[in-house]
């Protein structure tokens, strides 16, 4: 059975019609994706005290179900913040007690105690570490830099904030 | 096809490229994880694109290219900016 010039074109019109909602289906995934990873990159940011300067990302990754998730943030730590905590450890530090753009007790850190990170020091690694898809080289960096005696940690709920001067790192973990 | 939808192609073609080309980048400068499902998602887009081009009145190629750079651009910076701000 033929099918007549107008069926023809009502086929095509159907066709062209699911490719273009296909194409903008998955275009819109991709934005919301690029979305998504700029926010979290955002929250991250603000979950730093302001005294921890950051000098670029190096890695957010973590897994995650609906209400708990464990991963970290890492970024590399600034010149001038490595310098001062070298300078003054403690000293330094003790004014890095709360988040830089939350204001809540969620986002408020304990008194910064020096490394060894006592949770780094399984056998079995970091959790927050190895829900992390990091490049190897950064988590021996950062294990490194967690079990030596040159860093210094602070605990948050659910969270803690290392500071690597040496490895000019910062991990932010999160379990919870 | 009409301008807007042109325009829309072009944007699409812009982001899909942009954002493969991000995690070709990634293998050796910083910027957001390889995440296998979206790269998926913009191959398949990118693939798509085969079957819109003859569809492009050969008029409208350049408002198709320059929305393409646009917005590949746009991403680029977005891919700069998340790794090194």
């Amino acid at each position: 059975m033929a099918i007549s010039e107008r069926g023809m074109r009502l086929l095509r019109g159907c066709a062209r019609a699911l490719l273009y909602s296909l194409q903008t289906l998955l275009a819109l995934q991709l934005v919301l994706y690029l979305l998504f990873k700029g926010f979290e990159r955002e929250h991250f940011l603000q979950a730093l005290p302001a005294q921890i300067e950051p000098a670029g990302l190096i890695l957010i990754d973590g897994m995650s179900d609906f209400r708990e998730g464990c991963g970290v943030a890492v970024w590399r730590l600034s010149e001038a913040t490595a310098a001062s905590v070298q300078q003054h450890g403690f000293g330094y530090l003790q004014l890095a007690q709360q988040a830089r753009g939350y204001a809540e007790s969620y986002y408020s850190y304990g008194p910064w105690q020096a490394t060894p990170l006592a949770e780094a020091q399984s056998m079995d690694g970091w959790l927050p570490l190895g829900c992390a898809d990091a490049p190897e080289a950064l988590q021996e960096q950062i294990m490194r830099g967690a079990q030596g005696m040159q860093g210094y940690y602070s605990e948050k709920r659910e969270g803690v904030l290392l500071v690597l001067p040496r490895e000019r790192l910062i991990v932010f973990a999160y379990d919870g | 096809m009409s301008r807007f939808a042109t325009g829309l192609q072009g944007a699409f073609l812009g982001l899909n490229a942009a954002y493969l080309l991000t995690l070709l980048l990634g293998v050796w400068l910083r910027g957001w994880p390889l995440n296998p499902y979206f790269a998926g998602v913009a191959l398949l887009g990118l693939g798509l694109q085969r079957l819109t081009w003859p569809l492009l009145l050969p008029s409208r190629r350049g408002c198709y290219r320059a929305t393409a750079l646009a917005v590949g651009l746009l991403v680029l910076l977005a891919w700069g900016l998340y790794g090194y701000l």
